[in-house]
């Protein structure tokens, strides 16, 4: 079988049938083993200034900057940095570029300008990994300030090795200031399509979003308040002794009128003798762990029995606003002489 | 001997002239405008925001799923058609892959937006809560235990939140989202170094954003789909590895791939797994194949061997990353993640053990029936059962081509193909009980391998022969196939309750969560501590998120459904087991007394009510025994304490 010219021999590395990598590799870049005093010297500054990024970065976080700029900002710019410096130390200079077609060199050995964005993008996000296991294995806990300083400190090192092997960010080949403008020219054309594709999607995914009906729960917790009711040791009483049992009615969804509920004790299924029920107002808007739309606070006491022995005693709350359900509660008393 | 290793008519080169028509048709995919596909995406993902409206309105299935699908086919589609097109730059595959991969993850991302609502989500969203407010990681994680010992999506969640701010669950969607884009850029460079044209990773990377899981269960927030990004990294860098023809690029690539294996171990037990069996099947392949040339080379006598598939290289890289793999997974195994062995082992043996058993008794003994009591409408449920159809014809195909031309190529790139084949035998595993959540987990692995096969005939020629599909109808014949296998793999990934937001229903780990429950939780934490609770599976799950409650796992061995499925006390033996774990809290929503639950049991396998409703006798009597004291309540969810020492003496006395 003879092998058909225009396709590739598999027993060798063969080019991508590609147009363009990206981005466009520029033919104007300069080889870095070609490079002069003035393009190390632009090297020099380019990781200075990711040096600046990674301090604003860091900086913006531990100041507390609002959540967009931390998330847009903040986030992207230390993965990005840690990336770019991670990128060339594993996969060493870029190749050099000649002037012909991107398809004649992106493949040759898998190393194209692509392979390295998306490269930098996770080797950027298995450094954050690698940050917060680092903070953990070295016993910090795992805050603001320890997963930041983690994550920036790394970024630096590696643009530091980088320096020292005399490598560079992960797009190194130095384009003279001309090509670099016009470089940059493009991408930023590019880059203002990105966004506003992102835009359109962004908005997009948030209409969608808002699209979808909130639904509203309308319920109402009835619970105790006494801590022996959530304590290890069962409740109990002498005979004829006062009871006294703490509860608390939250509304969510709704509020609760100014009018108390109706609150009824029973003891071993009899009404209970002495009965006095008292409510607090109703707070509108309350403080606390999930507390609701609005709460009471109340106090049911009544006498234990006479007998010794083991009754139930069941309280239900009647005529909440909400009760489709009368909601009660039911707890056990030990009557010791 | 070069014909032996000649696999190039397989695969089509964009380049060779085209029928000026056909190029003109085909280049129309390629040149749709980018602002178009852009608009065309906004629409349909405005039309999947509608149809989850329709269906949260509790509007009639085949309405919600008709508009759901006009808007996922017309967002996907026309970005599918660009990044496929023969023509199409290389750099615009890339973005037109990324904007996939956005496109396939708002699925999921547009069904719970704001807050945890599967089973897995709430485990990772609250093992990330724990790591954030106690500053360590491995915390022991009460719905997932084997959670704690995998630490990577809870320490790139925590590490989002404290640069960001962001809320602990969008610090965690936004770690998904990006793997999940990654993880189909992987693959298209993975195919692209294998199949030799941008082209073929493009195909590839379509055919796997749609395996049955790529749509909605590894785009939840959960360790596999964070994983998931990181398998298929390195698997695409040991190939980049094995193709390069610099020892530095190789070194990197290879270093680059250890990386992300170090990544994927930390992060996931069985992606790691099947890592380590691709990485083998690899492996063994390019020594078998080797060392069978080399021996007919002998035995021919020949002073020139045939030309290698693989070169020793490329057999030198894929082994320096099974191997970094193993030492990596056995460290991290001895280690810190002991208990993972014993979590892993049920599920293999017990499947296997069911799936004999069923086809010994005509699959009637407690298998599952696919597609059952569900609301697909026919021609989904039509899809869903034909998409592994389809991927048998292609892969058929694909292994007759092979065949004819005496397997050529590299053999890394045949043995991720065989690789997927696995894809196949492992599809009756949905029939297990026990075997169906690993054989769905495996199809996103398998998938790898049968991308490439897909996409090797999908772009394969048959030299000298008319094609089987005329070049102009290659455009639209390949759509229609991407979206009947779209639509058939996420029909047979996850149910429609999972799918589509809906009015409450009963006996659902998404459509059963309420705020009443979670209410419940944190006020019950608030007012008792962390204490130890027994609660119905769906309870659980908003226990243990909302309100850091330690829930009990009820099982044959540990039978605490017994407290509400049956009308008499706790048998001595339970409660010695309650009294014995501090379990002081039993958590009921009556609802279970009201409907049966859609998944079948309230508290999961060996549940005695599995299908029924519980007798709402058996719930009020809790009411009235000794052992047990109603503190909280609400409209249908009852708190419980328990008085263990009671309990135990009822029981001794009952016995």
């Amino acid at each position: 079988m003879t092998r058909s010219p225009v396709v590739p021999d598999w027993s060798v590395p063969a080019p991508t049938a590609t147009s363009t990598a990206l981005p466009d590799p520029d033919p104007t870049w300069t080889s870095p083993a070609l490079f002069g005093d003035d393009e190390r010297t632009r090297r020099h500054e380019r990781n200075l200034l990711a040096l600046i990024v990674i301090a604003l970065a860091v900086a913006a976080v531990l100041l507390g900057a609002p959540v967009p700029i931390r998330a847009l900002f903040s986030l992207p710019a230390l993965v990005l940095v840690a990336g770019s410096a991670a990128t060339p130390l594993v996969l060493g200079r870029p190749p050099t570029l000649d002037p012909g077609p991107a398809e004649a060199t992106a493949g040759a050995h898998g190393d194209d300008a692509g392979v390295r964005w998306l490269l930098t993008v996770l080797l950027g996000l298995l450094s954050l990994l690698a940050s917060v296991l680092v903070v953990a294995v070295l016993g910090f806990a795992i805050n603001t300030t320890s997963v930041v300083l983690a994550i920036g400190v790394l970024a630096a090192l590696l643009l530091a090795v980088g320096q020292l092997r005399d490598l560079d960010l992960a797009h190194a080949p130095v384009p003279s200031r001309a090509a670099a403008r016009a470089t940059l020219k493009a991408r930023a054309r590019g880059g203002i399509w990105v966004l506003t594709a992102g835009a359109v999607l962004v908005g997009a995914v948030l209409l969608a979003q808002s699209l979808r009906p909130v639904p509203t729960e309308t319920y109402t917790v009835l619970r105790f308040t006494n801590a022996t009711q959530f304590g290890p040791d069962p409740v109990s009483a002498r005979p004829g002794q006062q009871m006294i049992l703490e509860i608390a009615v939250q509304s969510y969804g709704y509020q609760l009128t100014a009018e108390a509920p109706t609150v009824a004790v029973s003891v071993a299924g009899q009404p209970a003798r002495d009965v006095e029920v008292s409510f607090q107002p109703v707070l509108a808007h309350p403080a606390g762990v999930d507390p609701g739309d609005s709460a009471q606070l109340g106090a049911v006491a009544f006498d234990a029995p006479s007998k010794p022995g083991l009754y139930q005693v069941e309280l239900r709350a009647d005529a909440l606003p909400q009760g489709a359900d009368p909601t009660s509660l039911v707890t056990w008393l030990l009557v010791q002489s | 001997m070069q014909s032996q290793v000649d696999w190039t008519p397989l695969v089509s080169d964009p380049r060779e002239p085209q029928p000026s028509w056909a190029k003109a048709l085909l280049s129309r995919a390629g040149a749709l405008p980018w602002p178009l596909l852009v608009a065309a995406a906004a629409v349909g993902v405005v039309l999947v925001g509608w149809s989850y409206r329709m269906s949260a309105a509790g509007a009639p299935a085949g309405g919600y799923y008709l508009t759901f699908w006009a808007g996922m086919l017309l967002a996907i589609l026309p970005v599918s058609a660009k990044v496929a097109a023969p023509l199409t730059p290389r750099a615009q595959r890339i973005w037109g892959i990324t904007l996939l991969g956005v496109l396939t993850a708002v699925p999921k991302y547009l069904r719970n937006p704001d807050q945890p609502l599967y089973h897995d989500e709430y485990a990772h969203w609250r093992e990330a809560v724990d790591v954030l407010s106690t500053g360590q990681l491995l915390r022991p994680n009460a719905l997932i235990p084997i959670v704690q010992f995998f630490p990577g999506t809870s320490a790139f969640t925590a590490a989002i939140e404290r640069l960001t701010g962001l809320s602990v669950w969008h610090s965690g969607q936004l770690i998904v989202a990006v793997m999940h884009v990654l993880t189909l850029l992987a693959m298209f460079l993975l195919a692209e170094a294998h199949l030799r044209t941008s082209q073929a990773g493009a195909v590839a990377a379509l055919v796997y954003a749609v395996n049955p899981s790529a749509v909605y269960f590894d785009t939840q927030y959960a360790y596999e789909s964070v994983a998931m990004g990181l398998f298929a990294w390195v698997l695409a860098l040991a190939s980049l590895a094995g193709k390069a023809s610099t020892r530095r690029h190789r070194v990197g690539f290879t270093v680059a791939a250890l990386i992300a294996v170090a990544g994927c171990i930390v992060t996931h037990h069985l992606t790691t797994l099947f890592l380590l069996v691709v990485l083998g099947v690899v492996c063994v392949g390019i020594t078998w194949r080797t060392r069978s040339r080399r021996r007919a080379a002998r035995r021919a006598a020949t002073e020139e061997a045939p030309a290698p598939m693989t070169s020793g290289i490329e057999g030198a890289v894929w082994w320096t990353v099974l191997a970094g793999t193993v030492v990596m997974a056995g460290l991290w195994l001895v280690f810190v993640a002991s208990p993972t062995v014993s979590y892993l082992s049920p599920y293999f043996g017990g499947s296997v053990k069911q799936l004999a058993t069923m086809a010994q008794t005509d699959g009637d003994s407690g298998g599952r029936k696919v597609l059952a009591a569900t609301v697909q409408p026919l021609w989904e449920r039509i899809l869903t059962a034909g998409a592994p159809f389809v991927l048998g014809v292609f892969c058929l195909v694909g292994s007759y081509r092979l065949w004819l031309h005496r397997f050529p190529g590299p053999t890394a790139t045949l043995a991720l193909m065989t690789f997927g084949l696995i894809y196949f035998p492992s599809v009756p595993f949905v029939l297990a009980p026990s075997g169906a959540e690993g054989a769905r987990r495996s199809w996103a692995f398998t998938y790898v391998g049968v991308a490439l096969i897909v996409t090797l005939v999908a772009l394969g020629r048959r030299p000298g022969r008319k094609p089987l599909v005329p070049p102009r109808w290659r455009t639209a014949v390949g759509m229609l196939l991407l979206a009947v296998l779209l639509i058939g793999n996420v029909g047979g990934g996850l149910n429609d309750p999972y799918r589509f937001p809906g009015p409450f229903r009963w006996g659902t780990d998404t459509n059963s969560a309420s705020n009443e429950a979670r209410t419940v939780a944190r006020q019950l934490s608030a007012q008792a501590g962390t204490v130890r609770v027994v609660a119905d599976g769906y309870t659980a799950l908003q226990l243990v998120a909302y309100g850091g409650l330690e829930v009990a796992a009820p099982s044959t061995g540990f039978p605490a459904w017994e407290l509400t499925q049956t009308p008499n006390d706790p048998p001595l033996e339970l409660a010695k087991m309650l009294a014995g774990s501090e379990y002081d809290y039993l958590v009921v929503d009556i609802r279970m007394g009201e409907e049966a639950a859609f998944n079948g049991t309230n508290y999961g396998p060996g549940d005695p009510l599995e299908g029924q409703v519980t007798p709402m006798a058996y719930l009020t009597r809790l009411d009235h025994v000794p052992w047990a004291s109603r503190v909280m309540a609400t409209e249908h969810l009852r708190v419980y304490r328990l008085d263990l020492r009671r309990l135990g003496a009822v029981a001794q006395a009952g016995s």
